[in-house]
C-alpha cells in the first residue's frame, strides 16, 4: 500500500469476554473506527482469538476486499502470529497487520475509568489506522537449518537429550567437561541394600513397604543409558572437552570445542587398569573429595563411562623430567601417548542444548559451620561417594578423622540454600529429599546410627515424597529438630563435634554432641556458567542459572532462538524433571531443524547501504551479533542477518548516518503515529 | 492477654501450678504495627523464615523467656501489646545481624522497639536515671563512694576527667539533648 488513497482498511474490535467489554465501550470503538478515513469495514467481536472470531475476520476480507487490517486486541506478544496467520489464509500479506493494545495497556490499567479509558483506546485505534496505511507487503526471511545439534554437558540431562535427538536421527555432538559421562548423577553412587547383595545384610529393619522410586541406585539407573549412548552411531561424545566459542545463529551456529589432552589414545584404551597398577605415583582423588588416593593414570570412578584412562599429568613423574613408561610399557595396546596434545575441534551445528548443570556449593566461606576446619564435617557430595559400593570406603559411612562408624550424625539442611546472604536466597529443591534417602541408606548399612536433620522448612513435595518423608522418621527413626544451627563446635580430645542450636518448637537452646556432621549443601551454578552465558548471549536469572525464555509457558526455550536449556542449568531439580526436561529440549530441537527451512518473522531490521558509513557501531551494539560487516566494493557496508536480529531497535538508535530503520517501526510509520495522536481527540 | 494462676490436680496426683492463657484474637493484632516498625527503622520483619539462627547465637537468649525469635514472630503478627509488656533482654552485639540468612537485622528491631516503647510508655527507670547522669557528667555512671576509694587505693586522680575540657563537652551534650527534644521524651530535667 504505498500509495494511502489505495488504503482500504478492516478494523477488529475484540471484547476479550468481560476482559475488554466490561471497560471499554466496544461498539462506541467500532462505531468511532468506522467513521475514520479509509476504514472499509469495522468489527465487534467476543473472542476473535477464537475459531469463530478468526473465520468471522476471514469471512469479512474476503467480503470486503480490504488490504491491511487493525486488530484492536491483546497484547502482540499473545496472539500477533494467531491473526498474522490468519490474514494470511485470508491471502493478505501477513505483515499488512496491526494490532492496537487496548486490553493491557486500556482496559487493565484504566479499570477505574471506563470513559478515558475508551478515549484512550480510541487514539491508540487512530494510530493504528494512520500506521496500517504505510504497511508493505513484505516476505519473511528463510534460513536453511543445520541438522545437527550440540548438546553441552554430558550429566543425565545432556544425555537424555542427546540419546532421544540421536534416535530421532540426528547427528548429536556431546561435549562435557570432565572425562566422564554422567555428571552429578554418576557420582551419587547411593546404593542400597536392596540393589547390592551384600553379605551381613542386617535384619533387624523390615522391608514392609518395599522399594520407593527414589531409592533407586543411580548408577544401575544411569549406566546402562551410558553405555547406549556412547556406543549409537549418532553421537559423537567430545570428554574432557569444553566450547571456548559460539557465533552464528539459529540453524548456523558455529562452535569452536577445544578437547583437552587425555595422554591416553582413546581407541585403544579397553579400561583393563594395568597401566595404573604399575604406576608408582600416588595422590589424592579429587574425584572421591579427597577420601581416597588415586595414581596418575587413573579412571575418575571406577563404573565411569567412558572406560577410558587418563594421566594427570601434573602428578605424572614424566612432568617433573623423569623418563618414567611404566604405564606405556605395562599396557598391551600401547594405549597412553605422552605427545598427546589439546586439539580445537570446529562444530556446525543448527541447535544448541545447554545442560550443563550444577555444582555443589563448597561452604568454606561460612567458617562457623566448621568445613574444611574441622574434619569430621563433611558435605552430602562426600557422603555420597562414601556410601558408593564401589566408592573410596566401600560403602561404608566413616568418620573422615578416624575411619571409625559414627554413632550419632547429624544433617544440617539449607546450608547455602535459602540464604540472602549469599546468593538470591532461592530454595535448591532436592536436599529434603536427598537428605531423606541418604539417612535411609546410612541406617540400611548401620542400623545403629541415630540420626538427627537439622531444618528450617521441609518441603518434601511430589509424587510418593511425602510417604518417602513418613517412611524416614516412622521405619528409620530418624529424628527431625527444627532450628538452623548456629555454631559447629569441635571437641579437641574426640574430635566429637557439638551443634549448637535452638529447637524452635520447644523454644530452647540446644548444645548437642554427634561423631559425624553432613552438610546438605545446595546446588549452584557451575563454574564457567557466566562465561558460557555471555558466549551463548544467553540471560542469567538472578540466581545465575540460565534464564528461560518464559516461566511458565516457555521453559525449555532461550531468549536465543535455537539455543535450549534442560535440567539443572535452568535451575535445581531432581533426576526425573531434568529427564522430562531433556526430552522436551530434545523434542523442541526436532521440531526446529526438523523443518529444514525457518522462516523467520520479519520485525527485523535493515541497511539501507547508500547511506550506510561502514562505522560499524551496529556491530558493537547488536545484543544478538546480527549486524556483520560485508565488502560492497571498495566499501565496508553493515548487514542485518535477518534470521538473526530480534528487531530490539538498539542498532537503530546508534546508527549516526540513520541507515538501519526496523521493519514495522520506520521513520514514516512512527511520524504517521505520532501525527495521528496529535491531529485531534 | 489475662494469664492467671490456678491450681489443677493432674493424673497422678501431683499438685502443680499451671498457666491458664487465653487464645491470642484477631483483635490484638495490629496490622499498622509492622509499618511503624519500618519507620522507625526495624527493617521489614516479614522476610525473617523463623529458623532460629539469631536465637542460637545470641547471648543473652538463655537468660530471657522471650528470645529475639519470639519477638520478631509477635511483630509478624502484629502484638504490639504483648511485645511491648512482655519481658525481653538485648545487648545489642549485632551477632543475629551477622548471622541472619534472610537478611534481616534484628538488634535494629530491638532498637525500633525501644523507640516505640519509650513514646508510648515511657522509659524505664534505669533509663532515666542514666540519662540524667549523662546530661549532668557527660557520662552514664556518676564517680562516687566506692568508685572514688577504688581509685584513691590504686592513686589515680579522684576524677576521671579532666575538668576543662568536661564542663564544654557537657554544655555541648545538654544543647544536643535540649534541640532534640530528647529531655522532654525521656523525662529529665536539664536546668540545674
Amino acid at each position: 500500500m504505498t500509495e494511502e488513497q489505495e488504503a482500504k482498511i478492516g478494523v477488529f474490535v475484540c471484547r476479550c469476554g468481560a476482559n475488554i467489554g466490561r471497560v471499554i465501550d466496544c461498539e462506541n470503538l467500532r462505531e468511532y473506527a468506522s467513521s475514520l478515513k479509509d476504514v472499509e469495514t469495522s468489527v465487534t467481536h467476543d473472542y476473535l482469538c477464537s475459531d469463530d472470531g478468526l473465520r468471522c475476520m476471514r469471512e469479512e476480507i474476503s467480503r470486503t476486499g480490504v488490504r491491511a487490517i487493525v486488530v484492536a486486541a491483546c497484547t502482540p506478544r499473545l496472539h500477533e502470529k494467531t491473526f498474522r496467520d490468519n490474514i494470511e489464509a485470508a491471502g493478505i500479506n501477513r505483515y499488512m497487520l496491526h494490532l492496537a493494545n487496548i486490553r493491557e495497556q486500556c482496559a487493565w490499567v484504566h479499570a477505574d475509568e471506563p470513559y478515558r479509558a475508551t478515549q484512550k483506546a480510541k487514539d491508540l485505534l487512530r494510530m493504528g489506522v494512520m500506521k496500517a496505511k504505510t504497511f508493505t507487503p513484505a516476505e519473511a526471511a528463510t534460513v536453511q537449518l543445520n541438522r545437527d545439534v550440540l548438546v553441552i554437558g554430558g550429566g543425565v540431562a545432556g544425555i537424555e537429550a542427546a540419546y532421544d535427538l540421536a534416535e530421532l536421527g540426528y547427528k548429536v555432538h556431546l561435549v562435557e567437561r570432565k572425562p566422564v559421562l554422567g555428571g552429578n548423577m554418576a557420582t551419587s553412587f547411593t546404593c542400597l541394600l536392596w540393589c547390592h547383595e551384600v553379605p551381613g545384610k542386617p535384619q533387624n529393619i523390615s522391608f514392609r513397604k518395599g522399594t520407593f522410586p527414589t531409592c533407586d541406585c543411580s548408577g544401575c539407573t544411569i549406566t546402562p543409558r551410558l553405555v547406549e549412548l556412547i556406543d549409537h552411531p549418532n553421537v559423537n561424545v567430545l570428554t574432557m572437552s569444553e566450547v571456548k566459542e559460539v557465533g552464528g545463529y539459529v540453524g548456523n551456529f558455529k562452535v569452536r570445542v577445544v578437547k583437552k589432552p587425555r595422554y591416553v589414545d582413546e581407541g585403544k584404551c579397553v579400561g583393563c587398569g594395568n597401566c595404573s597398577t604399575a604406576c608408582p605415583v600416588s595422590v589424592n582423588n579429587e574425584y572421591d573429595y579427597g577420601l581416597a588416593d588415586r595414581k596418575a593414570i587413573f579412571l575418575p570412578y571406577q563404573q565411569g563411562i567412558p572406560r577410558k584412562y587418563l594421566v594427570d599429568m601434573d602428578s605424572c613423574l614424566r612432568s617433573k623430567g623423569a623418563e618414567c613408561s611404566l604405564c606405556l610399557d605395562s599396557c598391551p595396546f600401547e594405549a597412553p601417548n605422552y605427545s598427546d596434545r589439546e586439539k580445537e575441534i570446529n562444530l556446525e551445528v543448527g541447535a544448541i542444548i545447554v545442560a550443563t548443570g550444577f555444582e555443589a556449593y563448597k561452604p568454606h566461606v561460612m567458617g562457623y559451620l566448621g568445613y574444611k576446619e574441622f574434619p569430621n564435617v563433611v558435605t552430602i557430595m562426600e557422603l555420597e561417594r562414601m556410601l558408593d559400593k564401589a566408592g573410596p570406603t566401600s560403602g561404608a559411612v566413616v568418620r573422615p578423622s578416624d575411619r571409625k562408624v559414627p554413632k550419632r550424625i547429624a544433617f544440617i539442611q539449607c546450608v547455602g540454600s535459602r540464604n540472602r546472604r549469599i546468593s538470591e536466597g532461592y530454595c535448591s529443591k532436592v536436599c529434603c529429599m536427598y537428605t531423606m534417602k541418604n539417612a535411609q541408606a546410612i541406617k540400611e548399612a548401620h542400623p545403629e546410627v541415630d540420626i538427627t536433620v537439622y531444618y528450617i522448612d521441609l518441603r518434601a513435595v511430589g509424587k510418593g515424597v511425602e510417604e518417602f518423608y513418613h517412611r524416614t522418621r516412622e521405619d528409620y527413626g530418624v529424628e527431625y529438630t527444627r532450628g538452623r544451627p548456629a555454631k559447629v563446635l569441635e571437641d579437641k580430645a574426640t574430635q566429637n563435634l557439638i551443634i549448637r542450636a535452638e529447637e524452635t518448637l520447644l523454644n530452647k537452646i540446644t548444645e548437642r554432641n554427634f561423631d559425624l556432621v553432613v552438610l546438605s549443601v545446595s546446588l549452584v551454578p557451575p563454574e564457567g556458567m557466566k562465561e558460557l552465558a555471555d558466549m551463548l548471549r544467553l540471560r542469567q536469572s538472578p540466581d545465575g542459572f540460565i534464564q528461560e525464555a518464559h516461566t511458565r509457558m516457555k521453559p525449555i526455550e532461550t531468549s536465543i532462538e535455537g539455543i535450549y536449556v534442560c535440567g539443572c542449568a535452568q535451575g535445581p531439580k531432581d533426576v526425573p524433571e531434568s529427564i522430562a526436561q531433556a526430552r522436551a529440549a530434545a523434542l523442541e530441537v526436532a521440531i526446529l531443524i526438523g523443518k529444514k527451512v525457518l522462516k523467520a518473522e520479519s520485525l527485523n531490521a535493515f541497511v539501507d547501504q547508500e547511506k550506510c558509513i561502514g562505522c560499524g557501531l551496529c556491530q558493537e551494539t547488536c545484543p544478538y551479533g546480527a549486524a556483520v560487516s560485508e565488502k560492497v566494493g571498495q566499501e565496508n557496508k553493515s548487514r542485518i542477518i535477518e534470521a538473526l536480529c530480534r528487531g530490539c531497535g538498539t542498532c537503530v538508535v546508534a546508527c549516526p548516518s540513520r541507515a538501519i530503520m526496523s521493519r514495522q517501526f520506520t521513520d514514516r510509520q512512527l511520524m504517521s503515529e505520532v501525527r495521528a495522536v496529535l491531529e485531534m481527540n | 492477654m489475662s494469664s492467671s494462676k490456678v491450681e489443677k490436680v493432674f493424673i497422678g496426683g501431683q499438685r502443680e501450678r499451671v498457666l491458664e492463657e487465653a487464645p491470642i484474637l484477631d483483635i490484638e493484632c495490629d496490622r499498622e504495627f509492622m509499618k511503624k516498625i519500618i519507620e522507625l527503622g526495624g527493617g521489614d520483619v516479614q522476610v525473617c523464615l523463623q529458623c532460629g539462627n539469631c536465637t542460637g547465637v545470641c547471648p543473652v537468649s538463655m537468660k530471657t523467656e522471650n528470645k529475639v525469635r519470639n519477638i520478631i514472630k509477635m511483630c509478624q503478627m502484629g502484638l504490639k501489646n504483648k511485645v511491648l509488656s512482655t519481658p525481653w533482654v538485648c545487648a545489642t552485639c549485632y551477632r543475629c545481624f551477622e548471622h541472619c540468612p534472610s537478611g534481616m537485622n534484628p538488634a535494629e528491631l530491638i532498637v525500633a522497639l525501644r523507640h516505640i516503647v519509650v513514646r508510648e510508655l515511657g522509659p524505664p527507670p534505669f533509663v532515666v536515671a542514666t540519662a540524667q547522669n549523662v546530661a549532668n557528667l557527660g557520662q552514664s555512671v556518676e564517680v562516687s563512694g566506692k568508685i572514688i576509694e577504688i581509685r584513691r587505693e590504686m592513686e589515680l586522680p579522684a576524677e576521671p576527667f579532666d575538668r576543662r575540657y568536661r564542663d564544654k563537652a557537657v554544655m555541648d551534650i545538654r544543647i544536643i539533648m535540649k534541640t532534640t527534644s530528647f529531655d522532654k521524651l525521656i523525662g529529665i530535667n536539664l536546668e540545674d
